[in-house]
């Protein structure tokens, strides 16, 4: 295999949508010969028009679907009530505010943990390396589903986890399922193998020269950590927080099952409207609003990043 | 206190490892326990469940559909993210945030959403649920993944051997058949199963799109829990875990090819 | 094994009586060699009963092989709405209330009366969904399920006879009920309201009674809450008796009770989608589907209880259809105008009640 790229060299360090670029990105700026340019441009194509055709098109039915009347809003003409509704609604606009909670909460609890669990497994050897790697792998294949399904059975106050502590009375029955803390525990739980994979290879892509420059200074491991590893992880740290926070955010199997239907996020809203109640226009308008709260919540991740981030 | 702080480590990574694989590891000891609910106590060792499968051949349809469903999504959207992703490099920084967002985008709209927005879409065609249909918004779930991949692969993409390539007279299919693609293979491979994952799990964005003909795996599972439970589902989740694992191994071992270094 | 075993012997069955069962009925229409007619229903055990007990019928009277569109309702009948100028499914699975308001929206069609000649031998009360004339009906009943209660006779020792058990103060935190969305909730909606002294047309008092409850867990389906009654969480549920009898099979510890104020009826049914080519052979389905043979293994198969007159269960089975009730026991709402109210008061449920069990 040639240098410079490594079988497995494949998650991110740099966040493609992101509007800074890549550590140790050769200069993409080389100048192509001319009229390569042209072509070159042409090569986005495919992706812009899938893109276009399948998401952007159904988008557009989505928006003008959310500014028709609807049974709940009877309106002789479109217009932007069905966005004021659902804002004005007080329970509306506090499942609004939580869908972002959880999906703030779920990203800074995982990413931690996950930089830690990423920082140790570099140190795996061999064969132990490859199976931890593809242990993480386990829950993704698994399904959402059954994960979810292993959640409902181990997390009752009287289950296998608790309920032996609870007969010794060593704890209070915990009320965990239907309540937020079990959707963030399964959301924590689906997203660290993310994490962990992202993360991995950005503290892994580091040069190692720069770690014996650090230590030919004298720097402690901690010193080493602050000023080579964090720094220079940060944008996979930025990419990682950006995934979570969407998979996050648009979750729908774990509020579903684990969140108990009185607990509804923006998702198990929309699901309702279109599942129950066959709302299109209400269910187009929350799927709007929770489209446009993502994306001001991804400039704000970008923005809150940017000075970590070393040119 | 250097011992302390390994032991520490190692302490922490397997508790990492308990929490994120346990609720799996859970369903697949249900799997072979001989009691008739899911879950249940312990009640002895059994196949049985597995037996139970086969008397369901709607679950290997289903299993076979979200293959080919995820394996041709898969290979379009690597495809297309290879292309987006080497134009997005050769042309520098400034244009790549935009459209990297963009093309980032169906990260940020709920699936349910993508699904209903399909098959009205689909529907002003004549086109409806189905395999197409189906392929069409899978590869878009896919987009994101395959590129992120890609663009890793780009960041250590050296372009002048490219432009060596050129400089020597070869075409551009050359120097793609030559040079890039061969560097650029297991980011390729890695983006292509990482989409296959997503695929052949995903069900919200398949729960209005698929057809008599066309029913996903994790559709005929959802609607199996809706009705019954039991441990058989157990087993078929187990099974798929395994059969993907060993998949996983014989690709390390005979194609060299793994999913992270 | 066993279950391989039971449709090959229905097969036999199937065959051995077809010939007598082809006199009473209809001659079936003929149809093209290779048509394979499409049924939108819900999967798993439901699609497997359809298959097993319709089909082998179905099959051999008109040639046309079954195919199956699953999933649950509001997919299936959403994928109605968005393909209405091309639909793909031949008939439709679904509560009254969903044929009604199919019906409506005009993505169902009626059948014609002439054409079901087993319609004589249904119930008059599982003729809930109407035709727009005396000719035509607009779909026809497949089974009647109850909605009733279950709960854990170890851990509950002061009966339960009455829908008012469930606000007993020792079970906050221990109950399962209905979600908001769940197809029954009219009618729990109007029962509350009665147990606080309201009525169907004053229901206010009944969402304030049901903001009272405090539910553990909010269930579609049993298999929503039944890890949770596994573990002892929840010791009292609100569901079908079907579900509750699939659960009593699976060795659960569930008593079931048919609450004093009756159980509350819910009639699924079949409907012909509209703009379908082949009219005449999902005619032929509907009346296989009410069909004496056909609504026997439907109440084997998934303990639905069958609303053709001529089926007489076997008494371990009526045990268990219907949990033993008696069609007095139970109470039977016109779905019609169910299917006007839902949206308001799913999103009264949603935005009054909701925040209620949510807080606990």
């Amino acid at each position: 295999m040639p240098d410079g790229i490594e079988a497995g060299d494949v998650v991110v360090a740099d966040v493609p949508w992101a509007s800074h670029a890549s550590p140790g990105g050769v200069d993409s700026r080389i100048g192509p010969l001319k009229g390569r340019r042209d072509v070159t441009r042409l090569l986005l194509a495919p992706s812009l028009v899938l893109l276009g055709l399948f998401l952007g098109i159904p988008l557009i039915v989505v928006l003008v679907a959310s500014f028709q009347p609807n049974v709940l809003i009877p309106r002789d003409s479109a217009g932007l009530y069905n966005y004021t509704y659902l804002i004005a609604q007080p329970y509306y606009a506090k499942i609004l505010v939580r869908t972002i909670w959880l999906g703030i909460v779920a990203t800074i609890v995982t990413l931690p943990l996950g930089y830690a669990a990423a920082l140790l497994l570099p140190r795996l050897r061999g064969r132990l390396a490859n199976m931890a790697v593809m242990g993480l792998t386990f829950p993704i294949l698994a399904g959402p589903l059954v994960v979810i399904l292993g959640w409902m059975a181990l997390l009752p106050a009287h289950g296998p986890l608790f309920g032996p502590l609870v007969r010794w009375g060593l704890i209070a029955p915990p009320r965990i399922i239907g309540t937020d803390t079990a959707v963030l525990i399964s959301l924590v739980q689906f997203m660290l193998p993310f994490a962990i994979l992202t993360l991995y290879t950005t503290i892994k892509q580091i040069p190692h020269e720069l770690y014996e420059a650090a230590e030919s200074l004298g720097a402690g491991p901690l010193r080493e950590f602050r000023d080579v590893t964090l720094p220079l992880s940060m944008p996979g740290v930025l990419s990682t927080s950006i995934i979570l926070f969407s998979l996050g955010a648009s979750s729908y199997i774990s509020p579903h099952y684990l969140g108990g239907a009185a607990n509804l996020t923006l998702t198990t809203l929309i699901g309702q409207f279109i599942l129950a109640t066959y709302n299109n226009a209400l269910a187009s308008a929350a799927a709007i609003l929770l489209l446009l709260i993502m994306v001001l919540c991804m400039v704000g991740l970008v923005l809150l990043f940017r000075p970590l981030i070393r040119p | 206190m250097k011992r302390v702080a390994t032991a520490a480590g190692w302490t922490y990574l397997t508790a990492v490892y308990v929490f994120v694989i346990g609720p799996v590891v859970f369903v697949a000891a249900e799997s072979v326990n001989s009691a008739k609910a899911f879950p249940s106590a312990f009640a002895g060792v059994t196949l049985h469940w597995y037996q139970a499968i086969l008397a369901h051949p709607e679950f290997f349809s289903a299993a076979w559909t979200s293959t080919l469903i995820a394996a041709v999504s898969s290979a379009v959207a690597t495809a297309a993210a290879f292309t987006a992703g080497y134009a997005l490099r050769r042309r520098g920084r400034q244009e790549s945030a935009v459209l990297s967002t963009l093309l980032a985008s169906p990260l940020l709209v709920p699936q349910i959403v993508i699904s209903l927005a399909m098959l009205q879409f689909a529907g002003l065609f004549g086109l409806g649920a189905g395999f197409a249909s189906l392929i069409a918004v899978h590869t878009i779930h896919g987009l994101p993944f395959a590129l992120r991949l890609v663009l890793t692969g780009f960041a250590r993409f050296n372009f002048s051997l490219e432009d060596a390539s050129f400089s020597l007279g070869a075409g551009r299919v050359t120097t793609w058949r030559e040079v890039t693609l061969p560097l650029l293979r297991p980011n390729l491979i890695a983006g292509f199963t990482f989409c296959f994952i997503l695929s052949f799990v995903n069900l919200p964005i398949s729960l209005f799109l698929t057809d008599a003909q066309t029913t996903t795996l994790p559709l005929v599972m959802f609607a199996y829990i809706e009705s019954r439970i039991d441990p058989m589902l157990a087993a078929v989740a187990t099974v798929v875990v395994v059969v993907a694992g060993i998949a996983t191994l014989v690709l390390e071992r005979y194609l060299k090819i793994r999913l992270v270094e | 094994m066993k279950k391989l075993s039971r449709r090959t012997a229905l097969k036999l069955a199937g065959a051995a009586g077809a010939s007598a069962w082809a006199r009473s009925s209809l001659a079936a229409p003929a149809v093209n060699k290779g048509t394979v007619f499409t049924v939108s229903v819900w999967g798993g055990v439901t699609q497997e009963a359809v298959e097993a007990t319709i089909g082998p019928e179905f099959t051999s009277a008109t040639g046309a092989t079954l195919a199956f569109d699953i999933g649950a309702q509001g997919p299936r009948y959403s994928k109605l709405m968005a393909q209405r100028a091309s639909p793909t499914a031949d008939v439709f699975f679904g509560t009254d209330e969903a044929l009604v308001a199919g019906l409506k929206a005009g993505i169902l069609a009626p059948a014609r009366r002439k054409n079901l000649a087993n319609l004589g031998e249904v119930e008059d009360w599982a003729l809930t969904v109407k035709g727009p004339d005396a000719e035509t009906i607009g779909g026809v009943p497949y089974c009647l399920i109850a909605y009733i209660l279950g709960y854990n006779p170890d851990q509950i020792k002061t009966p339960i006879t009455s829908w008012a058990d469930l606000w007993r103060p020792e079970f906050a935190g221990k109950l399962a009920f209905a979600s908001q969305f769940h197809s029954m909730m009219p009618g729990l909606v109007i029962l509350a309201a009665e147990l606080a002294g309201g009525s169907a047309t004053n229901l206010d008092p009944g969402f304030k009674k049901l903001a009272e409850l405090r539910p553990a867990k909010l269930g579609f389906t049993w298999t929503d809450w039944s890890s949770l009654y596994q573990s002892g969480d929840v010791v009292i549920a609100t569901e079908f008796d079907c579900y509750l009898a699939v659960m009593q099979t699976q060795d659960y510890k569930i008593k079931t009770v048919v609450p004093k104020e009756k159980g509350l009826a819910s009639i699924d049914g079949v409907g012909i989608v509209k703009g379908r080519p082949n009219v005449e052979l999902a005619e032929f389905f509907l009346d296989t589907t009410i069909g004496a043979k056909a609504q026997l293994g439907l109440a084997e198969h998934l303990f639905h209880g069958p609303i053709n007159k001529k089926v007489q269960l076997p008494g371990d089975l009526k045990a268990k259809c219907y949990c033993g009730a008696e069609i007095a026991d139970l109470r039977f709402f016109d779905p019609e105008p169910f299917v006007a109210v839902r949206p308001a008061w799913t999103e009264r449920l949603t935005t009054e009640v909701l925040p209620n069990w949510a807080a606990r």
